[in-house]
C-alpha cells in the first residue's frame, strides 16, 4: 500500500512539475491575474453591488482562461505524453495504467488549483484597488505590477545563479508577492481608514465558494478531457470534445425549453439535458447579487455532482485507457 | 529455435506471435510481425536483427506490454508482459530517447527509482553511481531537453537499470551514440551479462551485435528468417586462420612452400587489420583535454559498471 501511495504521489509530483516548467501555463496564469488584479483600473468601476462588471469579469475569466487551461494542461501530460512515447517509458515499469490516468488528472488539478488561488488573491486585490465607484488606488495598482515583475525578476535571478526552472518559481513566487503587498496594503489601510480591512476580508471569504464552484467545473472538463485523450490522440479531439461539451452544457436546456415547455419536460428531453453536466451550476455570479453569499449546502451539493460527473468521466477513460495501445 | 541449451531458464518466450496494426477504421493496415517464435534463455545477451520496419520494435514493444499481439502467446520471465510484477523486474531503452525534457538528470532517474520503490538512500546512491558510470555526473542538474542525442543515450541506458534489472530490453541501444559511448555501452551489456542478468537488444548496427551478442535472430518484414548462436551463424567452418608473429621474407616462404606441400592448395596471407573502433578509442584516449571543460558526456574509456549493478545474481524465475 505504501509503495501505491508513494508510486501515486511521485507520478502526481512529475505531472505538477512537468507542466508548471512549460512557459505556456506560466503565461496564461501571469496574464489571467494581471487582468483580474487590474480590472478596476481599466474600467473605473468597482468591486460592488450595481457594478457587477469586475466581479463577473473576474469569474469569466477563472471560468475562460481555467477551460482553456484544464485543456493544454491535459494536451501535455495526457495527449503529448502519449504522442511523443515518453507516457510508454513510464508504462513500462511496475505503473499500474490505472494509477498513471489517475496521477495524471490528479497534477492537473493541483495545477488548476494553483491557477484559481492566484486568481482569487488577484480577486481580492481588485476589490482593494477600486473600493468605490470612479476612485482607484493607482498606488496599488503599481504595487500589484511591481509585485508580478520582482517574482519574475527573482525566478530569473534563481534561474541565473542556480539554475532552478524559471517558469516553476515565477508559477509559485507570482501569487505570493500578490499576498505581499494584499498584506503591505492592510497595514496602511489600518492606519489610514481608506479601506475598512474587515471589508477586504470579507469580500474574499464571500468570493471564496464562487471560485471553488468554478473550480470543481473545470474538475468535470479536466475529467472529460482527459477521458477524450486517453482513447484519441491530438488537439483537434479534444478542442472538439470540450468545445462540445461546454457548449451543450451551457445551451441544451434553454434551447430545449425554447422549443416548448413540453419538449424539456418529455421524459426524453430530460434525459438529455441530464446527459450533459449542466454548467449553470457552476456559475455563481447571480448568487454574488446584493452582497449575498453562496449558502455552503449549495457548494457542498455542487461538489458531489461534480465529483460524480468526474467519477463518471474517469471511469470511461480509466477503462478505455486500459486497453490502449501505447506504441 | 531457441537460445542457449535446453537446461537454461528461459526469460523470453515468443510463440506464434503476430502483430497487425488497425487503421482509425479498424481495418488490417500494416502486418508488422508475422508468426514469430524464439526463446531467450536466461544469462545471454540476445540480439534482434533486421533492418528499418522489420518489425524489430514492435516486438520488444510486446515483450513490454506496450502493444498487444493479435495472435500468439508471449511469456517474459514466466509471466504474461503486461503483468506489474514482470515489469518491476524488467528494464527497457527505447529506441527514440522520449523523456521528460522539463526535468533534470537527476529528477528523471529519481523518479524511475521511486517508481520502483526505493529508499531514499537507495535511490540517491544508484542515481550517484549511473550517472557517475554514463559519465553524466556533470549534467546531472541540467534539463533534460538541453542534452545532446548521445546523452539523452546515455541516460536512457542508465534509468533501464535503476531497478537493477533480470531483465534488459534495449532499442537500438548504440544508436546516436559516439564511438566512446558505443563502446561503454557494449562493455556495460558484457559485464552484465557476465554477472547473470538477460539481455533482448535490437539493432541494425550490424557490427555492434557482433561484437557482444550471444544469440541473434534476424527478421525480416516481421518474418524470423535466421536464428542461432552467434558463433555458429559467423565461423566459416571451411577454413582456418593462423597467426604468428611477423616473418622475414625468407621465413615467411618457407612456411608458406611448407603449406603448400602439407595441404595441396594455395595458403593467403595478409597482416592483421585494427578494427577502427580500436584506432579511435586510442587516439581519442590520448587527446588532450581542453582546459575550459567539456560541455557533452565524459569520455573515459573503460569507465566501472556501477557497483550495484556488479553483485552476481542468479536470474530469479518463477
Amino acid at each position: 500500500m505504501d509503495v501505491s501511495i508513494g508510486l501515486f504521489r511521485a507520478l502526481v509530483n512529475q505531472t505538477v512539475r512537468e507542466a508548471l516548467r512549460q512557459p505556456m501555463i506560466l503565461l496564461t496564469t501571469t496574464v489571467a491575474i494581471l487582468f483580474a488584479a487590474l480590472m478596476p483600473l481599466m474600467t473605473a468601476f468597482h468591486f460592488w453591488e450595481g457594478e457587477r462588471l469586475i466581479r463577473d469579469g473576474i469569474l469569466a475569466l477563472h471560468f475562460t482562461l481555467g477551460a482553456y487551461l484544464a485543456a493544454t494542461v491535459s494536451q501535455l501530460v495526457m495527449g503529448v505524453d502519449l504522442q511523443g512515447r515518453a507516457a510508454g517509458l513510464l508504462l513500462c515499469k511496475p505503473v499500474p495504467r490505472w494509477t498513471f490516468f489517475l496521477a495524471r488528472y490528479t497534477g492537473s488539478l493541483v495545477v488548476l488549483a494553483l491557477f484559481t488561488l492566484g486568481l482569487w488573491v488577484a480577486a481580492v486585490l481588485s476589490v482593494r484597488i477600486g473600493p468605490t465607484d470612479y476612485v482607484v488606488d493607482e498606488k496599488a495598482g503599481l504595487g500589484v505590477l511591481l509585485a508580478v515583475g520582482a517574482a519574475h525578476a527573482i525566478s530569473a535571478g534563481l534561474n541565473y545563479r542556480r539554475g532552478t526552472p524559471y517558469a516553476e518559481w515565477a508559477f509559485f513566487l507570482t501569487p505570493a508577492a500578490l499576498l505581499l503587498v494584499l498584506g503591505g496594503l492592510a497595514l496602511r489601510d489600518g492606519r489610514s481608514g481608506l479601506v475598512p480591512v474587515s471589508m477586504i476580508g470579507s469580500v474574499g471569504a464571500r468570493m471564496a465558494p464562487a471560485f471553488a464552484l468554478i473550480f470543481l467545473g473545470l474538475a468535470v472538463i479536466t475529467a472529460a478531457a482527459h477521458a477524450l485523450l486517453a482513447r484519441v490522440a491530438g488537439v483537434p479531439w479534444l478542442t472538439g470534445g470540450v468545445i462540445v461539451l461546454i457548449v451543450a452544457g451551457l445551451s441544451l436546456e434553454p434551447l430545449l425549453t425554447s422549443l416548448g415547455r413540453g419538449v424539456s419536460e418529455h421524459l426524453l428531453g430530460k434525459a438529455l439535458i441530464r446527459l450533459v453536466p449542466s454548467w449553470s451550476l457552476f456559475w455563481p455570479a447571480d448568487a454574488l447579487e446584493g452582497g449575498r453569499s453562496l449558502p455552503l449546502a449549495y457548494v457542498g451539493w455542487v461538489t458531489l455532482y461534480a465529483a460524480a460527473w468526474s467519477a463518471f468521466f474517469l471511469a470511461v477513460g480509466a477503462v478505455s485507457f486500459e486497453r490502449r495501445e501505447v506504441g | 529455435m531457441t537460445s542457449g541449451s535446453g537446461m537454461a531458464a528461459c526469460c523470453v518466450r515468443f510463440d506464434k506471435v503476430e502483430k497487425t496494426f488497425r487503421d482509425f477504421w479498424g481495418r488490417p493496415h500494416v502486418r508488422a510481425v508475422r508468426g514469430i517464435s524464439f526463446t531467450v534463455q536466461a544469462g545471454t545477451i540476445f540480439g534482434l536483427l533486421g533492418p528499418n520496419g522489420s518489425g524489430k520494435s514492435t516486438a520488444m514493444k510486446m515483450m513490454l506490454g506496450l502493444l498487444r499481439p493479435t495472435a500468439g502467446q508471449i511469456a517474459i520471465l514466466g509471466q504474461p508482459p503486461d503483468s506489474v510484477a514482470v515489469k518491476a523486474r524488467v528494464g527497457y531503452m527505447p529506441e527514440e530517447s522520449a523523456l521528460y525534457p522539463f526535468l533534470t538528470a537527476e529528477e528523471l532517474l529519481n523518479l524511475f527509482g521511486q517508481i520502483f520503490g526505493l529508499s531514499s538512500d537507495e535511490r540517491h546512491e544508484r542515481v550517484d553511481q549511473l550517472l557517475e558510470m554514463m559519465g553524466l555526473h556533470h549534467a546531472r542538474r541540467r534539463r533534460v531537453g538541453e542534452f545532446s542525442k548521445g546523452m539523452m543515450r546515455r541516460l536512457c541506458l542508465a534509468q533501464a537499470l535503476i531497478n537493477d534489472p533480470e531483465l534488459l530490453l534495449l532499442d537500438e541501444p548504440t544508436a546516436g551514440l559516439d564511438p566512446v559511448g558505443c563502446r561503454q555501452v557494449k562493455d556495460i551489456l558484457v559485464a552484465l551479462a557476465q554477472r547473470g542478468r538477460t539481455v533482448v537488444l535490437s539493432s541494425h548496427l550490424l557490427a555492434d551485435v557482433e561484437d557482444v551478442c550471444d544469440w541473434i535472430a534476424i527478421l525480416y518484414h516481421g518474418v524470423l528468417c535466421a536464428e542461432g548462436r552467434v558463433n555458429e551463424l559467423l565461423e566459416e567452418r571451411e577454413q582456418i586462420r593462423v597467426c604468428l608473429p611477423a616473418l622475414d621474407p625468407s621465413q615467411r616462404e618457407a612456411v608458406l612452400n611448407w603449406l603448400r606441400q602439407q595441404t595441396g592448395v594455395e595458403p593467403v596471407w595478409d597482416h592483421p587489420r585494427k578494427d577502427l573502433e580500436t584506432v579511435f578509442l586510442e587516439t581519442i584516449r590520448k587527446a588532450p583535454l581542453p582546459s575550459d571543460g567539456a560541455s557533452g558526456a565524459a569520455v573515459e574509456e573503460r569507465r566501472p559498471v556501477a557497483p550495484f549493478l556488479s553483485r552476481p545474481r542468479e536470474p530469479l524465475l518463477p
